[in-house]
């Protein structure tokens, strides 16, 4: 439901997104695919987004370099502190406002923007 | 159909049934049942059921085999009746079963029986009188096995379903069996609240009465209140005579003759012995023998030893096998202290032993019982959830095949009968029955370290739960908002759909400003706030806060007035946590006025920052003004009904205040408004020399358009740090409008929002004919689009695809490049 959520809102703003069902999924995607963004749910089955995000900086490519937004119910006081710490570019806690995603999106490519284009 | 007595809440509540006392009482109790009479007044019966069950009744006391056969074969008649009035006359029909069984002491045949009627009855939703004789009944059965919680639970429910259908007199016995139940327990405080709540509830009934005062007399003496104790068996006393019992009367004498002996009054303790045995004359050496005790205890107070040791030698030659436990404990008691002053070691140890073991097996069972009380009123007080967690760390015993089943009495009187002869007729044959059997009390095998540790755990869970739920409610709302923003956003939607939507998206927010709420005060009770210290701009937050607020109160025709006339410029703080706590007044105050005037106001006061709301609304009675601060506390329930709302926003604010080291406080007048003022420790920032409000509402604004919100987000996020202010608009109409609201120098437009248009040089024109200079976004334009920009009066062009600190370069480094229109061209990625 989330990924649904998640990508109806894309739609409005005119972006495509690919869906991943758990972390060892998305990583083979980020691995075979080039996406401009990355948003990653806390809690998955398996391997949870910590992990994944630590293999996706990991990473000896350009790709570890890639924006990961993180996306969460969990509303531990330091979770901000530990996302960020950890690599991620940015937190959203659910329910995300439509508003939130685009703005945190936004800030996040144009941070990259210096080194990238802007579409 | 009338249930229930003295009897049948002594066997209820009494575990092993140890007390003899409480057997009389149980006595009384079932005579009492019989005097206030019922039928079964079921009209639509066929005359053979009503008979079984008037006969399985008036069997019960005495013979509830019979009772049994009797109502088995009700309940075979019970298919005659027809469909409208079947289920009940079933249920009352297992009911009768289930109690029978529990007489015989066959709990386990008993237990399905009332399981079953609960369910059958339960199934038509009701709250009806047989419920509650079931939940009693259920009580008793629990009381019987041992678990005392669940017993208790029983009790509650049964003094509800009453409570509801107005029976106040079963209501009165639902609560005097809570109170044997604590009495058992040793609780007495508790049991006295109890016993003297049912006085409350009812007091037309004497037998009742006597029970009450029975009971409570006990327990007034287990606590040392010997001067109430003796005032309550007095009152018992009379009740006696009023309902006219010998038995209870030689009961109650004894009672009073003993509470005597243990004041050490001789003289007035030997009245009442003579006065019992009068009263127990007709009854046989069984009512008598308990009195040789006391004569003895008497005479050993008295200081004639020998007479004393006569005496209670006498007792255990001709002990009565059917003394009660409880009797033969008095004895051996006053045994140990005769022999011991007559100096006799051996018989005194021999006693002492003997009441050791009486001792050991009363106490466990009372600790026990206690703690699984204790479990329970924390349970009953608390969330399902940790009434299953509960339930499920009940206490386990071991419980040996008892030889002690100190039987009281269930009976279920029947029919209507003369009181006198049947109160008699019935409390002999009673007598008769008790069984004393032998003395193993069931030995319990009580974990209490479980039970403590599954108790401290169900106070921790209160927490964890209010976290995790908090956790599991978010993520469906991520589901409603996020769709219901989705559908928002798509302009082709229907208007009334819109509408419809909206109210959806408006309740979805409501409920995440709740679960926020409460996240905060599961937060702040276990001490895991954290409180920012960063500058900010006060001045611009409380404008902020005060322009959401603006709209919603003239919508209800009520002033806003912010007056930041003396209010500081920067400040040290956590801006998110002080607009949380403005927010939390403000909604606060516009919820409860109705007409006038909200203000909120920021005052410096040296030392102090005094944020103040102060409204015209319904005010708050002066005993309140405390507790509206508490976690879900309005001013009364009729308040919450009214005006909606947790009760958390104040309790948040409080907390908040507090973390940062100040405080809230609130003054009142009912009818005429509140002033809510927080009081916070001012730390003063330097902050820019210009006051400004912000990053808009200068005369220097970039206007950002943008169609698409992600790329409107990516310029603003390049931009914004380069300019003085910046602002967003999504089509031309609204970069018109943002324009008109002033401020606006300069206007940066998006190839994709000119596209959109039908008519792009139509739109091309418009953004040209601005009185703003505009620069406009474009992949790559030909010589010919050049043209019609600059024909169309765009001031300047910017080729994309372009990196962000070029375009921020572009627009911001002073260059020949920003005057020449056509000529500023083309630049590329770095």
């Amino acid at each position: 439901m989330n990924r649904r959520v998640v990508k109806d809102m894309l739609d409005v703003a005119g972006a495509t997104m690919t869906g991943a069902e758990s972390a060892e999924q998305g990583l083979e995607l980020i691995e075979a695919n080039d996406y401009a963004i990355v948003l990653l749910d806390l809690r998955m089955p398996g391997m949870d987004g910590f992990e994944a995000l630590r293999r996706i900086r990991a990473r000896g490519d350009a790709k570890a370099a890639l924006p990961v937004i993180i996306l969460t119910a969990d509303t531990a006081v330091d979770l901000r502190e530990r996302c960020l710490a950890d690599g991620a570019d940015d937190i959203l806690f659910k329910p995300v406002a439509m508003d939130s995603l685009f703005d945190s999106i936004g800030r996040t490519l144009a941070r990259g923007a210096d080194n990238g284009m802007i579409l | 159909m009338r249930r229930g007595g003295a009897e049948d809440v002594a066997r209820r509540s009494i575990p092993g049934g140890t007390r003899a006392r409480a057997i009389a009482i149980a006595l009384l109790w079932l005579a009492a049942l019989l005097a206030s009479g019922a039928a079964v007044a079921d009209p639509g019966a066929p005359a053979s059921f009503d008979e079984r069950v008037g006969a399985a009744k008036a069997a019960m006391l005495g013979d509830p085999a019979k009772a049994l056969a009797e109502a088995q074969r009700a309940e075979r008649a019970a298919y005659d009746i027809d469909a409208s009035q079947r289920a009940t006359a079933i249920a009352t029909a297992e009911w009768l079963q289930g109690e029978a069984y529990l007489r015989m002491n066959r709990i386990e045949q008993a237990g399905p029986q009332i399981d079953k009627a609960l369910r059958r009855v339960d199934s038509q939703k009701t709250s009806s009188k047989l419920v509650g004789d079931l939940l009693l009944s259920r009580g008793a059965l629990k009381t019987q096995s041992a678990e005392v919680a669940a017993a208790l639970q029983s009790y509650q429910q049964a003094y509800r379903v009453f409570q509801k259908i107005g029976e106040v007199r079963s209501e009165a016995i639902a609560v005097i069996s809570i109170g044997m139940l604590y009495e058992e327990a040793k609780d007495y405080e508790a049991a006295l609240k109890y016993l003297r709540q049912s006085r409350d509830i009812y007091s037309g009934d004497p037998q009742l009465l006597f029970s009450v005062s029975s009971s409570s007399a006990i327990a007034l003496q287990e606590l040392h209140r010997f001067g109430d104790a003796q005032a309550e068996f007095r009152r018992a006393l009379l009740l006696s005579r009023q309902i006219r019992s010998s038995v209870l009367e030689a009961r109650t004498l004894r009672n009073i003759a003993r509470g005597y002996l243990l004041e050490r009054n001789v003289p007035a303790a030997n009245q009442s012995i003579r006065a019992g045995l009068l009263a127990a004359r007709d009854d046989g050496p069984s009512r008598q023998s308990p009195f040789v005790t006391l004569m003895a205890w008497s005479a050993r107070l008295d200081g004639k030893i020998d007479e004393a040791t006569r005496l209670i030698t006498r007792f255990f030659d001709t002990v009565d096998p059917d003394a009660s436990a409880l009797d033969l404990r008095e004895a051996h008691q006053v045994a140990y202290d005769i022999f011991k002053a007559a100096g006799n070691q051996t018989e005194a140890l021999a006693h002492l032993e003997a009441l050791k073991a009486f001792d050991d097996k009363t106490s466990t069972l009372a600790a026990s019982a206690n703690t699984a009380l204790a479990a329970a009123r924390f349970d009953f007080a608390s969330q399902e959830l940790k009434i299953e967690k509960l339930r499920r760390a009940q206490l386990q015993r071991d419980i040996d095949d008892a030889k002690l089943h100190a039987r009281t009495q269930r009976t279920i009187f029947g029919g209507l009968a003369i009181a006198g002869g049947i109160i008699v007729g019935l409390l002999t044959f009673g007598l008769v029955t008790i069984r004393r059997s032998r003395d193993e009390v069931r030995a319990a095998n009580l974990d209490l370290a479980e039970t403590n540790a599954a108790l401290a755990k169900a106070l921790a869970a209160k927490t964890e739960f209010l976290a995790t739920t908090s956790h599991e409610i978010r993520t469906p709302l991520n589901g409603i908002l996020g769709m219901t923003q989705v559908m928002l956003a798509d302009s082709a939607i229907d208007p009334a759909v819109r509408e419809r939507i909206t109210v959806v998206h408006g309740a979805g927010v409501t409920m995440r400003a709740l679960v926020d709420d409460i996240l905060d005060v599961a937060k702040m009770e276990t001490g895991n706030l954290t409180i920012e210290a960063v500058p900010f701009d006060l001045r611009a937050t409380l404008t902020e806060v005060s322009r959401l607020w603006e709209d919603q109160s003239r919508a209800r025709g009520v002033r806003f007035v912010l007056d930041l006339a003396e209010c500081p410029a920067f400040i040290v703080g956590d801006s998110g946590r002080l607009r949380q706590i403005a927010f939390n007044l403000l909604s606060n105050a516009l919820k409860f006025t109705e007409q006038g005037t909200v203000t909120l106001r920021a005052v410096d006061e040296g030392e102090w920052l005094a944020l103040s709301v102060a409204d015209s609304g319904i005010g708050i009675p002066a005993d309140k003004l405390d507790l509206i601060f508490e976690s879900f506390r309005q001013v009364d329930a009729g308040t919450t009904r009214k005006f909606g709302g947790t009760g958390l926003g104040l309790a948040i604010c409080r907390n908040l205040a507090r973390a940062m080291h100040g405080d809230i406080s609130v003054s009142s007048v009912s009818g005429t408004g509140s002033t809510f003022t927080v009081r916070l420790p001012l730390v003063r920032a330097n902050g820019p020399e210009m006051a400004q409000p912000g990053k808009e509402g200068t005369d220097d604004t970039l206007l950002i358009v943008d169609r698409n919100p992600i790329s409107r987000s990516m310029l603003r996020a390049v931009l914004e740090p380069r300019a003085s202010a910046v602002a967003v608009a999504a089509s031309i109409e609204q970069a018109i409008e943002r324009i008109a609201q002033g401020g606006v120098a300069r206007l940066l437009i998006d190839e994709a929002t000119i596209r959109a248009n039908p008519d792009q040089e139509a739109a091309l024109a418009q953004v040209g004919a601005l009185d703003v200079p505009s620069v406009l976004l474009w992949t790559t334009p030909s010589a010919q689009d050049q043209d019609r920009f600059a024909r169309a009066g765009i001031d300047l062009v910017i080729a994309k695809p372009i990196a962000g600190t070029t375009l921020a370069a572009r627009l911001f480094d002073k260059s020949a490049d920003d005057k020449s229109p056509i000529s500023g061209l083309v630049s590329q990625a770095a």
